[in-house]
């Protein structure tokens, strides 16, 4: 009896073996590049871990082909930044600075250069799963005089002050969960599509994000305390730094776009903003105000789009001229 | 013609029709077994978990599902935590604890009633034993004449809430209303909101199992102890080492909002409103961390915060000063249990393996607010 459920017990272990190598297979022969992005690596700052240096990576997201290139520093390349200017501006920001889900022409940083052309160098600081107390500590680092602009997520980055160290770790080149499973899987399984292809099903299947702490109401105390707290992180990078610095918010996709508030637990009637991020820009009136609300933000996800990238240089643009001037004017 | 199925069915080698017939068998007879184990084994388990128990719930049930935490409406269970003498808790059909469940289908008027979390419900008494309970038999004409409108979990950000939930269209006018500000506890809930985004739904059988079954009881109390966060340490507020001072104090003042917010609702019209401030049991007497020595696996770790322990409860004197002048120049009464605990034994006063006060506390508590109105304070 044993040896008849141990037999087939080996025997399902070894199907489910043989249809996962079948879908590797199958998924490899599909998709020419992988479906993860896999260019982190541990670092001893305060998230644990930076972009690697020098890489050349491509992969599929969301059905599209993007090309993430790092430079010899470990910062994502700014297609046309002028290595030999003087004047500096550095983005600083998470996954929306870095362009998440977007090609190095479209991000944010990139659409700045473009924009400012060839008299200053644009330099991406940006990171995914960085927050305000990662922001803080890049903007103490920065060169005199350089010009800062951080650019933060309306939709985690009240959250991400909470703890001091990101809810993610580096393994193996992956931005992994610091539960077990994360620490423990071994590279190959890691980098494998049919893992990727298991987590993007899991998410299409329970797609739901936490609702901004500045917008839900129950955690509107301890947005408040967070919002303190960033406030003074600031305060003090400022301190120890004089650069000039531009404060912007991307708003949150769901206070832009109500249809998606059921992509967020707790399910709100509508999105109002009970507790806000300090901000020198106004990129929600922008926002509001585009004529095309649904373009501005990834399908599926609260990451701007090339089209909201552009917005976002655009809205900056003029401020950061203008501390360009009154650097030159100095 | 064509031949009966029988004679066709005969036509399999009977080689062959046994080696058919055999899995088949043996298939059925391991369901047939399966099934007698799944129904018996649950049968067992509760009967067992019944008997350990003594017949008295190992926990008090509370449901998020309304949005804040409530115990279920007309519920009336006995039931004992930690092996303590078992109480009995009934609710009335709106979730608010009662002194019997015959007053479960009737609303209150001109009573006391209470809004805040376990602390005010008298966790681990009796209805009568407790603060709400004491005052209305002093002067509301009898210790049944008493509501208290809280749950496990409770903070003051739910007070409106639950109010809402309680009576949509506004509460019956009462002799007193008080809300019960548990400092540590409340400013901790207010802010570990931030990590609890997905609240706990319950499908009405796992709500009917929560309860009726005892063993399912079981199984969330070792769920709950499972996912208690390995490296926090029992007995200290978190919000001492998560935040700094100037964050606790607008944590603070956020609490005294939402306090405010909720008492100061034109529909809630009481002669008098109160808050009452409960303290950490550290706050009263830092030898009160003692109690919680079991907890710790490594000797060191519980030195470590034990020797913090005075300066905690300072810290944490300074924040219920602070909530209680706010409270005060707000127009309420406000009556705070450490100032008027000198000269009693902290044993007395908290329970030997919680926060939670005693039945001596609350009739201490009970007699302070009664002097607090008398006085005019």
């Amino acid at each position: 009896m044993i040896r008849t459920v141990v037999r087939r017990l080996a025997f399902a272990l070894g199907f489910v073996l043989l249809l996962t190598l079948c879908s590797e297979v199958a998924l490899r022969a599909f998709y020419p590049h992988p479906l993860v992005e896999r260019y982190f690596r541990p670092a001893r700052n305060s998230a644990g871990y930076r972009l690697s240096r020098n890489e050349k990576y491509q992969f599929f997201h969301n059905g599209r082909l993007i090309n993430v290139e790092t430079d010899d520093t470990g910062h994502r390349v700014v297609p046309g930044a002028p290595s030999d200017a003087t004047c500096q501006i550095f983005v600083i920001g998470d996954s929306q600075v870095f362009g998440w889900g977007l090609t190095n022409e479209e991000t944010i940083p990139a659409r700045i250069q473009q924009k400012l052309g060839s008299k200053c160098r644009v330099i991406n600081l940006g990171v995914p799963g960085y927050g305000p107390i990662a922001y803080a500590e890049q903007m103490r680092y920065l060169p005199q005089g350089a010009i800062a602009v951080v650019v933060q997520t309306e939709a985690n980055d009240l959250q991400d002050a909470a703890i001091v160290h990101s809810a993610m770790t580096s393994r193996c080149g992956y931005l992994v969960s610091p539960a077990f499973f994360g620490q423990h899987l071994p590279c190959f399984v890691l980098s494998s599509y049919s893992l990727a292809k298991a987590i993007e099903i899991k998410v299409s299947i329970d797609p739901t994000l936490p609702t901004p702490v500045g917008f839900n109401p129950d955690t509107e105390a301890a947005a408040r305390v967070l919002q303190y707290r960033v406030r003074n992180l600031y305060a003090e990078a400022l301190n120890a730094q004089s650069n000039p610095t531009i404060f912007a918010v991307i708003p949150w996709d769901a206070a832009i776009q109500a249809a998606r508030l059921t992509n967020y637990e707790p399910l709100l009637k509508y999105p109002k903003r009970l507790v806000d991020l300090p901000e020198t820009s106004n990129l929600d009136a922008a926002f509001r105000s585009y004529s095309k609300p649904d373009e501005l933000f990834q399908a599926n996800d609260s990451h701007v789009s090339p089209v909201g990238a552009d917005l976002v240089a655009r809205v900056l643009e003029p401020q950061i001229a203008d501390l360009i001037a009154q650097r030159t004017t100095r | 013609m064509s031949a009966p199925s029988t004679v066709r069915s005969t036509a399999v080698p009977e080689g062959r029709h046994d080696r058919l017939a055999q899995p088949r068998l043996s298939i059925a007879a391991i369901l047939r077994r399966a099934a007698v184990v799944l129904l018996l084994l649950p049968i067992f388990l509760e009967f067992a978990s019944r008997t350990i128990h003594a017949w008295n719930a190992p926990l008090l049930p509370y449901f998020f599902d309304a949005g804040p935490p409530l115990i279920p409406p007309g519920i009336h269970i006995k039931a004992s935590f930690a092996r303590k003498p078992a109480n009995e808790y009934a609710t009335d059909l709106w979730s608010a604890r009662i002194d019997a469940p015959s007053l479960a289908h009737t609303r209150m008027r001109s009573g006391v009633f209470v809004l805040g979390d376990s602390q005010v419900l008298g966790y681990m008494l009796d209805f009568r034993q407790t603060f709400a309970s004491l005052l209305a038999n002093r002067m509301a004409g009898g210790p049944a004449n008493a509501r208290i409108l809280a749950a496990p979990a409770v903070h003051p950000g739910h007070f409106e809430a639950m109010l809402k939930e309680y009576a949509p269209r506004g509460l019956e006018p009462q002799k007193l209303i008080i809300a019960g500000f548990n400092l540590g506890n409340d400013l901790d809930e207010m802010y570990s909101e931030l990590f609890r985004w997905r609240k706990e739904r319950s499908s009405i059988f796992s709500r009917w199992l929560l309860l009726h079954s005892f063993v399912f009881m079981d199984f969330r109390l070792l769920q709950n102890h499972w996912l208690q966060p390995g490296n926090e340490p029992v007995g200290v507020n978190p919000i001492l080492y998560m935040l700094s001072p100037d964050e606790r104090i607008i944590l603070t003042r956020e609490a005294v909002r939402k306090i405010d917010g909720a008492l100061a609702d034109p529909r809630l019209s009481a002669e008098r409103k109160v808050v009452v401030i409960t303290p950490s049991d550290y706050q009263v007497d830092p030898a009160q961390f003692e109690k919680y020595r079991k907890y710790y696996r490594e000797e060191s770790d519980f030195e470590r915060w034990d020797q913090q322990m005075p300066a905690f409860a300072s810290m944490m004197s300074a924040l219920e000063g602070y909530a209680a002048s706010q409270l005060t120049s707000r127009g309420y009464t406000v009556v705070r249990f450490s100032r008027f605990t000198a000269g009693h034994a902290s044993a007395e006063l908290f329970d030997d393996s919680s926060h939670h006060l005693t039945a001596y506390g609350h009739r201490l508590l009970a007699d302070e607010i009664a002097h607090a109105l008398e006085s005019g304070r």
